[in-house]
Parts: C-alpha cells; sequence; structure tokens
C-alpha cells in the first residue's frame, strides 16, 4: 500500500510519521507540500497536477494542512474522493472546522453535549438571552470570516452594558456559556482517545505543553469520537471541559501529546491508516493500464525474451 | 391556503429593491411574509429544538425559508443553513450549494465533473505552481479571485508582462488564484434563471468597451427564449447542487455553450425585467407548499 502525507508546509513531525509508515508496512510513503498541487478542470475531468505525481498511485492520502488552506482542500478532498483514496478526513470537514458558528451547528444536531450557545448577527440582539446564562460567558465577534475579539464577561449586568457599548459593525457574534474549569485535550485517533489535562488558573488556562497526561472516562471517549465524526473526521484534537464539547481541530499536536502521554501517537495513526486504507483498497476499482504502462509492459516482454 | 408563510432571510448586502419587489410577490401568494435581514438574526442552539428567532418569531415553524446570502455572510450563513437543513422547513437552496457557489473553481469543477460543459479552470495554491501550468492555457486568461462577486474581483490577463505582477498581488492578499479560460465572445452572456424546472434565459451585454456583461457594471439585459441545450444546461447544473432557485451563467463559444458559475442568490434584473423574475420564485414557492399540504 502506498500512502502520501500532504503537509501545509515544514513540520516536524513529518519524517516521524513517514518512519510509522513505513515500519506499519507501507511499500511507498512519499511527503508533499500542500502549496506544489494544482487543480485543473476540463472536458468532463479535473486532475491533481505537480509535475509527475500520479494520485491513483496512492492509496492513502494523510491530510496535514492548515485551516487557512480550506479554500484549496475542500475541491481537493472531493477529488480524493472521486479517486477512492482514504483521507481521514470527509468532504466539509473544513468548512466544519473552520467555521465556529458551523461546527456548533454540526455537534448540536448530531446530540453532541456543547455550552448553551447563541449566534446572532450584532450583540443588541443577545439582549433576549442574557438572563438566561450561566456566568461567566464567553463572547467572539466576527467580521467576516475573522475573529476579532475574544472576551469572557462575568455577570449579566456587564454583558449587557458591553453590548450596548458596543459601536463597532460586526457580522455575528457567538456567545456560549464558560467553564471556568481544566479542559481536557483529546487527540482521536480512530477508536482511540490520548488525552491531557490543561488546568484552570483561576484566571486562564495552562498551554497544552505544560498539561498533564490524563486518562479520559469512558463517557469522555466516547464524547470525543463522537465530536470527531460529526465534524467529519476521523483524526482530531477535540476539546473537553465538564464533559461538554468546547472546539474540535482537524489535527494533532505530536510531538507535545507524546510526549505528555507517553505514547507513540505516530504509530497509532499508522496503524488506524494500514486498517483504513487496507479496506479502502479491496473495494477500489481496479485501474486500467494507461497505453504507455501497456507498452512498456510489451517491451519489457520482448527484451526479456 | 391564507395561512402559509414563507421568511426571506436577506444578506446584510441585500439590495432593498430586490426585497421589496419579491416580498411584495409573495404576498400576492402567502397568508404571512416575513423579511429577516441576516444581522437582525439569532440561532440558539437547543439539540432538537433549536431556533432561529426574528422578532420573537422561530423562522423554522415557517412553512419556507428562503436564505438569500452572498459570501460576506460566512459566519452566520453556514450555520444557518445547516441548522435549516436539519428543520423541516422548505428551502430551496442548501448548505453545500452556499459553500460551493461561492467558490468560483470549485462549482465549475463540480460541473465538470459531472460532464457538464465549462471553461477549462484551475486553482493554484500559490503564484510559482501558477506560472508553471498558465504556459499550458495560452493567452489571454482571466483571474479571478475566489471571492470575487458581480463581476469584481476578475481580471483579464493577456500577456506574460501582466501575470507576473497579478499573480503577486493575488498572493499578497492570502487568495487562492483561479484561472479561467477567456473565451472571446460577443461582449455578452447568458443568465438562465432555474426556478423549479422553470429556466428564464436572458441575455447580458456589457457596456461599451467593458469585456464584464455583469449588469451592475453597467450591462443590459433582456430576455430571450431559452434553447434546449440552456434549458438542459442549467437544469442539470441546479440539480447536481441540489438548488430550486438559482442562475447559471453561460458563455457562447465555438464549441457551444460553456458554464462560467452559478449563482446562489441570483439578482433579478428588475430594471430591466421588473417583477418577472420575483414572481416566478414566489410562485414557485407557494407551489411547493400547497404540494405539501395537498399530499
Amino acid at each position: 500500500m502506498n500512502i502520501l502525507i500532504l503537509t501545509g508546509g515544514k513540520d516536524r513531525a513529518t519524517n516521524a510519521l513517514k518512519q510509522a509508515f513505513s515500519h506499519k508496512g507501507f511499500s511507498r510513503v512519499d511527503s508533499l507540500s500542500i502549496s506544489k498541487l494544482n487543480l485543473v478542470s476540463r472536458g468532463g475531468k479535473t486532475k491533481i497536477v505537480n509535475g509527475g505525481l500520479r494520485i491513483e498511485d496512492y492509496d492513502a492520502v494523510y491530510l496535514r494542512a492548515g485551516l487557512k488552506l480550506t479554500a484549496f482542500v475542500e475541491p481537493l478532498l472531493d477529488e480524493l474522493k472521486n479517486e477512492h483514496i482514504y483521507v481521514q478526513v470527509r468532504r466539509g470537514a473544513y468548512y466544519v472546522n473552520g467555521n465556529e458558528a458551523l461546527q456548533l451547528s454540526a455537534l448540536n444536531g448530531k446530540g453532541i453535549p456543547i455550552a448553551k450557545t447563541v449566534l446572532a448577527g450584532n450583540p443588541k440582539l443577545i439582549k433576549d438571552s442574557i438572563e438566561k446564562f450561566r456566568y461567566p460567558v464567553i463572547m467572539k465577534s466576527f467580521v467576516g470570516q475573522k475573529k476579532i475579539q475574544t472576551i469572557i464577561i462575568e455577570t449579566p449586568r456587564s454583558l449587557r452594558s458591553f453590548t450596548k457599548s458596543f459601536k463597532m459593525e460586526l457580522d455575528a457574534v457567538v456567545l456560549r456559556e464558560f467553564e471556568d474549569s481544566d479542559l481536557v485535550q483529546c487527540a482521536v485517533i480512530g477508536g482511540k482517545v490520548f488525552a491531557i489535562k490543561r488546568r484552570w488558573n483561576g484566571t486562564e488556562l495552562e498551554r497544552l505543553s505544560k498539561g498533564i497526561a490524563y486518562s479520559p472516562s469512558d463517557s469522555e471517549k466516547v464524547t470525543a469520537i463522537q465530536a470527531a465524526r460529526a465534524c467529519k473526521c476521523e483524526i482530531a484534537t477535540v476539546k473537553l471541559s465538564k464533559g461538554l464539547v468546547t472546539g474540535v481541530l482537524p489535527e494533532i499536536n505530536f510531538v507535545v501529546f507524546n510526549r505528555k502521554t507517553g505514547e507513540n501517537l505516530y504509530e497509532s495513526v499508522a496503524s488506524f491508516f494500514h486498517d483504513r486504507a487496507s479496506g479502502i483498497k479491496l473495494k477500489r476499482p481496479k485501474q486500467k493500464p494507461s497505453f504507455f504502462d501497456q507498452l512498456s509492459r510489451a517491451l519489457e516482454g520482448v527484451f526479456n525474451g | 391556503m391564507a395561512k402559509s408563510s414563507l421568511a426571506i432571510i436577506g444578506s446584510k448586502h441585500y439590495k432593498r429593491s430586490t426585497v421589496r419587489s419579491l416580498v411584495a410577490e409573495a404576498k400576492g401568494f402567502f397568508g404571512r411574509v416575513t423579511f429577516a435581514p441576516i444581522d437582525k438574526v439569532r440561532i440558539v442552539f437547543d439539540g432538537d429544538n433549536s431556533k432561529l428567532v426574528y422578532k420573537g418569531r422561530n423562522l423554522l415553524k415557517y412553512d419556507v425559508c428562503y436564505p438569500r446570502l452572498s459570501s460576506k455572510d460566512y459566519v452566520l450563513g453556514e450555520a444557518l443553513l445547516h441548522l435549516i437543513g436539519r428543520s423541516k422547513v422548505y428551502c430551496p437552496v442548501n448548505l453545500r450549494a452556499f459553500q460551493v457557489t461561492n467558490h468560483k473553481y470549485y462549482t465549475i469543477k463540480e460541473l465538470s465533473n459531472a460532464n457538464i460543459p465549462i471553461v477549462k479552470s484551475s486553482l493554484f495554491t500559490n503564484p510559482d505552481s501558477a506560472k508553471l501550468t498558465l504556459k499550458e492555457f495560452g493567452m489571454p486568461f482571466v483571474v479571478k479571485l475566489l471571492s470575487g462577486f458581480a463581476g469584481k474581483g476578475v481580471i483579464l490577463v493577456d500577456n506574460e508582462k501582466q501575470l507576473d505582477s497579478i499573480l503577486d498581488t493575488v498572493s499578497l492578499f492570502d487568495e487562492f488564484i483561479s484561472v479561467q479560460k477567456f473565451v472571446k465572445g460577443k461582449n455578452s452572456d447568458i443568465r438562465c434563471y432555474v426556478i423549479g424546472e422553470k429556466v428564464i434565459a436572458v441575455r447580458r451585454s456589457g457596456k461599451q468597451g467593458e469585456w464584464r456583461a455583469n449588469v451592475s457594471r453597467g450591462g443590459t439585459a433582456e430576455e430571450i427564449s431559452p434553447t434546449a441545450e440552456m434549458k438542459k444546461i442549467a437544469l442539470d447544473s441546479a440539480r447536481l447542487l441540489k438548488m430550486d432557485i438559482c442562475a447559471v451563467d453561460l458563455l457562447e463559444t465555438k464549441e457551444g455553450l460553456k458554464v462560467i458559475e452559478v449563482n446562489f442568490m441570483p439578482g433579478p434584473f428588475k430594471k430591466y425585467l421588473g417583477n418577472r423574475i420575483t414572481k416566478e420564485m414566489a410562485e414557485f414557492l407557494y407551489g411547493r407548499v400547497s404540494e405539501k399540504i395537498t399530499a
């Protein structure tokens, strides 16, 4: 089986992942920056172009590109699906995880527990909800796709005066009950969950690199796996606070998770891909050999007598 | 049917004349018509009891909800379309169509893969790879910003000198580069409004000296009789994207008609077509409610 790791740029994990994939038995393991790819559509088909790259040679692609590449990744995911190549994120994953409002709707729609949330076109519209929230709340404001402010508000009175005083024209506001407690950050790899606990020090959460290894409960595991799937990912980071999902990212910080948990997540990912890609390979329609493949085989036969 | 209700959710950047016309026509059919600008709408998440609230009313309880949104309404727009998609309210558009039609290359790719004729197009992540591949395209071609609309964000490139500086400028704004082969035509294109099974064709002509045919850029529009080819391409495109209301823009080329883009929120060209388009939209939406009630 062959796998291609598509990266968003230079990344410390790529070499370790390549080794893990080779160790797991993948016969060909390549990596490529996504910026080297183009998509060209004409005459009833689309081609993924990069010099001599033949995407159909791969059984799986491990996509490790950041969300800022969404506009390229989404049509690319579509093409990989058309080629029957396994990818750990499904079509739409970058759209869902690149828009917090859509992600909340996707989680809520699948019955995943999230904190009480209201979305609005401007801060003044949330005045009806002010008394219905448990405080503190977190308010995020957006202009276009850009998050311009995140603020934690402690009381209804502060929220009321904040919404009244807000002068800037916004496109969206997300208001959510905020759990001022420890956060469990989970790395989900298929059905496996690895976790780090980030402690709340009274004013802020400690950084992931300062967190401690944590053994998640069965219910936390189930929630994390379901949240990743609701956001169209089989490999993802899921943040949990008091059992509620507060965010999903379609990537994992391998370096920190390996160091903190003492596990080898590179190997876990390689095993997971091996299982998934094997399943896909069996279902994949056999590629018809090209004219040149047939010609070279014929010539080989002639020369070998 | 006096009790049937329609909610039109408008883009923050809606045109008042379009809304007024659509609301006025809809009032002739629906018992209640509510226009809700997206910046006045609230979404309350509560599992299956989630609400889309405007002035205290839950718009998900209406018979029909028609969001007319642009790429600028992205954050709230996607969540709202997702919520509507989960509900029972009839909606002539959907989340995926919003995402695809707001991405100029993605639309063309989807159509091309379904064998709908398109103008050769490409998507690049960086200028260097674009320069290499574009040699194969041959001049001239059109560089399009993915987020452009109404004829804005499209640049005609007809010589290699222009290419470098345009590509560098586009990448400076963190934009991906979508390129479409420029097809010399009659300084006009054809917009096919798809409203249910009906196709209304309009020829758009650019003003003197303008290669873009957009009416918003000073062009003109006149209704024409749609050919069988126009109808087929327009309906196939709309069905592929699962949209009951949209507009498919076509270019006449030597090889036949080709799609250049699909519009999620087509304007009705009121100046040239009066209330022709808005009336058809209102009648179609009402028809869907009648069907539901009869069923």
